[in-house]
């Protein structure tokens, strides 16, 4: 991997062989050179980042420094940081700033951690059809392709050490895919959502894009835990420490046929090679089945866009963001404003949402999909009796994620293999295993069941290290 | 019933106004939509129940004051203030 | 035709605790617009809900007050609508799992009152109209402030019967110390529903929605005028609409609001970022043990275990302080009768008078003994009244004020003793009408006595020795 893991730029900082400034001069410089090209970053905070460096080097300097002091890190624009652009991709937001830090930034900050700028998103991070305001950022395996996450491009073409981003129904893994890099989505409630600009808080969360899946152990543990500002965060401790510890001797993983059914020629020999190399770590490969699968992705559309028309219903001009010019009356000026400020997808999605709430629907689709999720859970339950962990494809084909199908119902499709652990809420991780005729990463995806982050980034860090030596950079 | 109409009441409903060629291709798609999310419908969910998240009275937050936003903060994002409030036109009715 | 009133009322109440109900922003009457607003309040983007312990706890409490079962795992939904004094556009609720359940009040006619639920929300910001430039200004401060709703099922026929049944909500809501349950500021709100039917007739009729009613008076004067009006349609044929009506306080008429509110769907579902609230039957009983007791319980006492007149006990607990004051007082002196003449009478008198009351400058060990003065017949009653005017405006002492005021009866035994030794002796032709038994003569040797020994020795105690030396 190209560019410095937070471990690499945590002993230089440490040793004393490159100062915090110059290393946040080095990545703001890259940042401003690349981006644009790239379109990674909406806003490249470079006054910010400088001041934050000076403070980190002083903690160095009195030995007072934490695992991410000084390390150089992309926020995605959907997470509020107090008084620097937050547009979460949309016209909507455009000139947004907030007045308070989200939680996880208060505790980056509180180690010293160099936030460089936000990164560009999908719309509100609806991912598929949901064109962000700014324009896609570009694959950097491929400046024609796009990819839904500015965060997982500026990972991996180093414009920042490492990212903290939003997911809604896996775009962290989907983005981390599609960009060769390491994507984890931690348990639901592992992290606050206190900040968090979000459509569905029933299946958010907030999680890590970075080099390897180590670095996300260093991310995760310094953002996870329970926090009285959101009341669906749980504490709970997952054992970051003994991560390095990557004996995989005798575990059990399951590949879900039903996803491995829909998948491509080439992301199904991926898996399998895959597959192949867990075996020779010493895992039990085992097939297993995810019944209702072909419910998740209904059930997954209905409840996010169900929640999301509450959750969007503040955007009404009145006291931030866009507001229209048109309109005398109060709901006039209302409707011109939502109209004018939101995009495609994220009306589609409004629309569909008012009809599932709707006077007679709601029990024929929100709370039916309400019962597939329990249903879901479940079914994950029952797997992980038998298994440690699951392994199966980020999606059916190495594609991009430019909204290039017919229809929307079809975009949606993209999202088939990661909805379900969204609506589980389940930790699931993306690390690249495989690169496709084109050169374009293909990503495995690893589900671990609730709580066993650390496990999953362990398993993922034993893969990598036999992966490292097949490992193709980008161009950029 | 007519399409457009039925997507013109859902944009009254979720507060949006559409151009005449958003309604209708939002008109157009929405069947396949519907045929989309109508695939719940064949789940078998007999017996479930949902199992929602649960918080204790014992921990839940303490009755005591903290500071609100000094009110240039809450005010700064507003496009439009006036006498240390948000504005809105008036309503009707 | 003769119909039958049928009315159910929803009654909100602003539940006095010192945080808003999802979030930590003081909440208190008054004061600048926006200063008591965050992010969660204010519905800025990002903030979640921090659901108050306080505001469960107080809904409890006026769940016990009003007789209602209390639900051991409650829930929040969200009810949603656009509306500019609601930044979120929907407002927290409880729809399908409200804390409180089956409770009921019962009138002084015996009517039973059903109580449907009570269940928590959170109040809307307040608009101010700017007519000139034609917007609406608007102010979070109220925003999220904690409310309960409180609804009835539609056991009341009458316009008496609705507001009695509001006055006893109120008070039992103060008693509580849950709410102070103001109309006229608005920390009580009182919607009606009401409908006619025919006399004897098993089929409700249409309801109309009555808002806006800010007094108890208004809620008399709305439903009478709505049961002519009702009555007059019904009569002439016509049909009585469904719809929200407002009281116009000045021409004592409801006036329709646009109906639009009817066609209304609030696509409620429970709210995603609050768990399901549980509460064990333990917290649920020691919350009740924390309980004040309430007005009824208290009336019954004053009227079996004190033997006091209802109508003297109704007054003493027309408030919870001045209840509390006289249990207080009768605790140390228990002369129950006469501390509630002392209240009914004299202190009532003096709270009309000067508007004041509770916070009373004097103890009730104060009161207590200016009871115990009279009785020992150290003070007459007029002084005793003139004593506790002094207590009530300048606060004191009842012993230094009336030693201030020269009101202190000496009592002189020896003197009073030669006193009636005297007068029995000049007017023994009365003494004998007395001993054939005549009892107006006692007067009129009563009258001889006090006049020897002055104002200074307590009518009681002459009448006491008197009658003893008679005998």
């Amino acid at each position: 991997m190209q560019g410095y893991t937070i471990r690499q730029a945590r002993a230089l900082l440490d040793k004393g062989k490159i100062g915090a400034a110059e290393l946040t001069r080095y990545y703001l410089e890259r940042a401003a050179k690349l981006s644009p090209k790239l379109n990674a970053y909406i806003t490249i905070a470079a006054a910010e980042a400088e001041k934050e460096a000076l403070r980190a080097q002083a903690m160095l300097d009195s030995g007072n420094q934490k695992p991410l002091t000084g390390i150089p890190i992309a926020i995605s624009d959907n997470i509020s940081t107090k008084g620097m652009l937050t547009t979460c991709g949309s016209r909507m937001l455009y000139n947004y700033k907030p007045v308070f830090d989200a939680t996880v930034i208060e505790k980056l900050k509180e180690q010293g951690a160099v936030i460089l700028g936000k990164t560009n998103i999908s719309e509100f991070c609806l991912g598929d059809n949901a064109s962000s305001f700014f324009g896609a950022p570009a694959n950097p395996y491929n400046v024609d392709k796009s990819t839904s996450s500015g965060a997982a491009a500026a990972v991996c073409a180093d414009l920042a050490v490492c990212a903290i981003s939003a997911d809604i129904g896996g775009s962290i893994v989907q983005s981390a895919s599609l960009c060769g890099v390491v994507g984890i989505q931690p348990t639901y409630g592992a992290v606050s959502r206190y900040g968090m600009i979000s459509s569905a808080p029933s299946l958010s969360q907030i999680g890590a894009i970075a080099k390897d899946a180590q670095d996300c152990v260093a991310l995760l543990s310094a953002i996870a835990g329970k926090d009285m500002r959101d009341m669906t965060s749980i504490g709970y401790k997952s054992d970051f420490a003994n991560v390095k510890e990557c004996n995989l001797q005798g575990k059990t993983i399951g590949i879900i046929t039903e996803y491995i059914a829909q998948a491509s020629a080439e992301v199904k020999a991926a898996i399998e090679n895959t597959a192949q190399t867990f075996k020779e770590l010493g895992c039990n490969i085992v097939q297993v089945s995810l019944p209702s699968a072909k419910y998740a992705l209904s059930a997954y559309y209905i409840i996010s866009s169900a929640e999301a028309t509450s959750s969007f219903a503040l955007y009404d001009g009145i006291r931030f963001g866009y507001r229209s010019k048109e309109g005398d009356t109060f709901e006039q000026n209302l409707w011109h404003t939502r109209g004018e400020g939101f995009g495609e997808e994220v009306k589609r999605r409004l629309l569909l949402g008012v009809f599932a709430l709707g006077s007679g629907n709601y029990e024929k689709y929100y709370y039916k999909a309400k019962l597939v999720k329990e249903k879901l859970k479940a079914e994950f339950n029952a797997i992980f009796n038998t298994c440690d962990f699951l392994l199966c494809p980020v999606a059916a084909e190495q594609g991009d994620n430019t909204a290039r199908s017919a229809t929307s119902v079809q975009n949606w499709q993209a999202s088939a293999f990661t909805v379900a652990q969204n609506l589980a809420g389940l930790p699931c991780a993306s690390t690249a295993c495989g690169y496709s005729k084109e050169g374009m990463p293909i990503g495995a995806q690893l589900i671990a069941p609730h709580f066993a982050d650390a496990k999953l980034l362990a398993c993922a860090t034993a893969f990598e290290q036999v992966f490292a030596s097949k490992r193709k950079e980008a161009a950029v | 019933m007519d399409k457009l109409n039925f997507i013109k009441q859902l944009e009254e409903l979720a507060a949006l106004t559409l151009e005449p060629q958003e309604r209708q291709k939002y008109a157009d798609e929405f069947d396949s939509i519907l045929e989309f999310i109508d695939v719940i419908k064949e789940a078998d969910t007999a017996g479930l129940q949902v199992q929602p998240q649960v918080a204790e009275y014992k921990n839940l937050r303490e009755d005591k004051p903290q500071p609100s936003l000094p009110r240039e903060q809450l005010l700064a994002n507003a496009s439009i203030t006036q006498e240390d409030s948000f504005v809105t036109a008036k309503v009707v009715g | 035709m003769r119909y039958d009133v049928v009315i159910g009322l929803e009654i909100h109440a602003e539940l006095s605790t010192k945080t808003k109900i999802f979030c930590s922003c003081e909440q208190y009457f008054g004061g600048e617009q926006n200063t008591r607003c965050c992010a969660g309040c204010a519905a800025l983007p990002g903030a979640l809900p921090v659901f108050n312990k306080q505001a469960i706890t107080y809904a409890v409490k006026a769940g016990l007050a009003l007789d209602c079962g209390i639900s051991l795992e409650s829930a929040f939904d969200r009810k949603n609508y656009f509306y500019p004094d609601l930044p979120k556009a929907y407002q927290i609720s409880q729809f399908y799992k409200p804390i409180c359940v089956n409770g009921k009040v019962i009138l002084s006619d015996n009517t039973t009152v059903r109580v449907n639920r009570i269940h928590l929300e959170e109040d809307a910001g307040k608009l101010i109209h700017d007519d000139y430039h034609g917007v609406s200004l608007a102010d979070y401060n109220r925003s999220s402030v904690p409310l309960i709703e409180i609804v009835t099922e539609p056991d009341i026929s009458s316009a008496e019967q609705a507001r009695e049944f509001a006055e006893i909500v109120a008070n039992r809501l103060r008693y509580a110390e849950v709410c102070d349950a103001k109309m006229e500021e608005g920390s009580l709100r009182c919607d009606v529903n009401i409908s006619l039917k025919p006399s004897g007739s098993p089929i409700l009729g249409t309801r109309a929605e009555i808002k806006n009613l800010n007094s108890f008076k208004s809620i008399v004067r709305a439903i009478e005028y709505e049961i002519e009006r009702q009555s007059e349609l019904l009569d002439a044929g016509k049909k009585v609409v469904q719809e929200t009506r407002r009281f116009n306080e000045n021409h004592g008429r409801t006036i329709a609001m646009r109906s639009k509110e009817e066609a209304q769907d609030y696509r409620y579902f429970p709210d995603p970022d609050i768990p399901t609230i549980l509460i064990e039957q333990a917290e649920v009983d020691k919350i009740a043990s924390t309980m004040p007791e309430l007005p009824e319980a208290r009336l019954a006492r004053y009227i079996n275990e004190y033997n006091l007149p209802e109508a003297a006990a109704k007054i003493i607990i027309t408030s919870k302080y001045l209840s509390d004051f006289y249990d207080s007082t009768v605790a140390i002196y228990n002369n129950y009768s006469e501390i509630a003449n002392l209240f009914v009478v004299e202190l009532f008198r003096l709270i009309n008078d000067y508007q004041i009351d509770k916070d009373f400058k004097f103890t009730p060990k104060e009161l207590a003994r200016l009871a115990e003065m009279l009785d020992k017949g150290t003070l007459t009653r007029a002084a005793q009244k003139t004593v506790l005017e002094i207590m009530y405006t300048c606060g004191g002492t009842p012993d230094n004020i009336a030693k201030q005021e020269n009101l202190i009866l000496e009592n002189d035994l020896e003197a009073l003793e030669q006193a009636i030794k005297q007068v029995l002796s000049e007017y023994q032709k009365a003494v004998q009408e007395y001993k054939d038994g005549s009892l107006k003569v006692f007067g009129f040797l009563m009258g001889q006595v006090s006049r020897i020994v002055g104002k200074s020795t307590s009518p009681a105690i002459i009448k006491e020795k008197l009658t003893k030396a008679l005998e």
